[in-house]
């Protein structure tokens, strides 16, 4: 007898498998225990570095998911190591509303690991691509992990990668288990699935280059800062970014900032409770639903795709 | 030896029987069964062990031998658990009481030759069910690395056996373990009793 399988999508969006575009069917197919848990079909967006990824390929991840999410039970994305956590931080915010279980995982092994880890996140994605979780998270090791709060372990270990408890949703032990009360209700309305591309990153260092930072921030739409490890912003950074009160300034840090003086400046809109990642990809969304600043205040306040630590 | 045995939570009264026969045979040959109906699939695993995969990521599956799954009846999770099984290299043995009920798609994976190694798919009777566990028993310890020590675990010495066991391996090749685990085989040898179970169920 044949017991009909969950069907799931997989995305390959990083250099593995490092094979011709037209061999990657007879890859999969290959794979034969993959097809015992699911009826896998792949797709390609790129097959190179993920350290490559652009937004655009995160929109056309999220066409193909979009495209194709009434014939899939889930979607499981191949990425490297590189970028994985803004492409899932991306996916959060580009796929509300899908109602889809989206997991991510790499065939990237570390050097002092065996090769089956690989094939065992793969399964274990797989698997957990078929159980009914609206959540775009990473598989790696033994957690299925909430992608938007996802932060690269520094520990060499199977897990490559590590979140809040709340945010560890799922445990890999005999099988996938998850816990249903850690997932959470994403935000109601109606957003578009849409990046504004055009915003400058700064990262807090002595010395920053404020000439080219003022040539450069006259083009752009929005600014996100990380000021993760300051307490406070150099004078001459707020000198330049208070020049234009209509440019949205999202300044990332660490903890709670009380600093009065940047609260009352307009277009300054401070985040402690998000990942560095995640700030840069949620200010591209916020900017591309609006251009109020108090909207982009609002939005980037709200827990919308489950993203607030 | 540590096995995980997979089998439904809910099931006749005739199959639930057959469960705790493979149970209770895996358990008088000495092995230690993990399973999915026990409410704790901990078994003899420390709090150490555990806290250490934990931090790791490490699977629970590489810390057992093999996996036993009871088919006559579906399982949802058995496709899962053979896949994982297979990726980690690790013996199956899937049991069904009738032919019928066994997927076509595992009967694909047989034609792959590492897989049709690991992966035993076996109909069983009243009659053989005894042996059939016990072939797949030895299968494991003559598997690939089962001649090779792969397994640790914790052993405390007292001050008088650790005097002795450097005095008898000093000016040897031998290591004190190495010493241990000869030791070992030959009371497994010698032990009328264990070569008698086993023949008895061979």
């Amino acid at each position: 007898m044949t017991r009909p399988r969950p069907k799931v999508a997989l995305i390959i969006c990083g250099s593995y498998p490092n094979i011709k575009p037209d061999q990657i069917a007879s890859w999969v197919k290959s794979l034969s225990e993959l097809n015992i848990v699911a009826e896998v079909k792949p797709f390609l967006i790129f097959q190179k570095s993920s350290t490559n990824v652009e937004s655009q390929n995160w929109l056309e991840l999220f066409q193909i998911i979009k495209k194709n999410a009434g014939n899939f039970v889930g979607f499981v994305v191949l990425h490297d190591f590189d970028n994985i956590v803004y492409t899932a931080a991306a996916l959060s915010f580009l796929t509300l509303g899908l109602n889809k279980p989206i997991v991510l995982t790499s065939g990237q092994t570390a050097k002092d690991q065996s090769q089956f880890e690989s094939r065992a996140n793969l399964i274990n994605a797989i698997q957990s691509a078929s159980v009914k979780i609206n959540e775009v998270c990473l598989m790696f090791g033994n957690k299925l992990i909430r992608g938007s709060q996802a932060q690269f372990s520094q520990i060499e270990a199977f897990n490559k990668f590590d979140a809040p408890l709340e945010a560890i949703f799922g445990r890999v032990d005999f099988g996938v288990r998850i816990f249903k009360k850690l997932l959470i209700k994403k935000a109601n309305g109606i957003f578009k699935p849409s990046l504004n591309q055009n915003i400058l990153t700064i990262h807090l260092q002595p010395d920053l280059d404020y000439q080219t930072i003022a040539q450069v921030i006259d083009q752009k739409q929005g600014i996100v800062i990380n000021a993760k490890h300051h307490q406070h912003l150099p004078e001459k950074l707020i000198t330049i970014l208070t020049k234009n009160q209509n440019l949205p300034v999202v300044i990332c840090w660490s903890q709670k900032n009380e600093n009065e003086q940047l609260a009352k400046i307009k277009n300054f809109i401070s985040v402690d409770q998000l990942t560095w990642p995640t700030a840069v990809v949620k200010t591209m969304w916020a900017l591309a639903q609006t251009k109020n600043i108090k909207k982009v205040k609002d939005l980037m306040a709200t827990n919308i795709a489950g993203e607030i630590l | 030896m540590r096995l995980y045995f997979a089998a439904p939570t809910k099931a006749p009264t005739s199959l639930e029987k057959q469960f705790a026969r493979i149970v209770d045979l895996f358990y008088s040959a000495g092995v230690t069964v993990l399973s999915n109906r026990q409410e704790k699939n901990v078994s003899d695993l420390t709090n150490q062990d555990l806290e250490k995969m934990e931090s790791t990521g490490e699977n629970m599956i590489e810390a057992i031998d093999g996996i036993v799954i009871e088919g006559t009846k579906f399982l949802p999770e058995s496709g899962y658990l053979i896949a994982i099984g297979l990726a980690h290299k690790k013996p199956i043995l899937f049991l069904t009481q009738s032919a019928k009920t066994i997927d076509k798609n595992l009967l694909e994976i047989k034609k792959e030759p590492t897989a049709a190694k690991l992966l035993n798919l076996k109909t069983y009777t009243q009659k053989n069910l005894d042996e059939n566990l016990l072939e797949f028993l030895q299968q494991i310890e003559q598997g690939d690395s089962g001649e090779k020590a792969t397994i640790k675990f914790t052993l405390r010495m007292t001050k008088k056996i650790e005097r002795y066991l450097q005095w008898k391996t000093h000016n040897t090749k031998l290591s004190k373990a190495d010493y241990l685990r000869e030791v070992i085989e030959k009371i497994i040898n010698q032990d009328q009793d264990f070569q008698k179970f086993i023949a008895d169920n061979s």
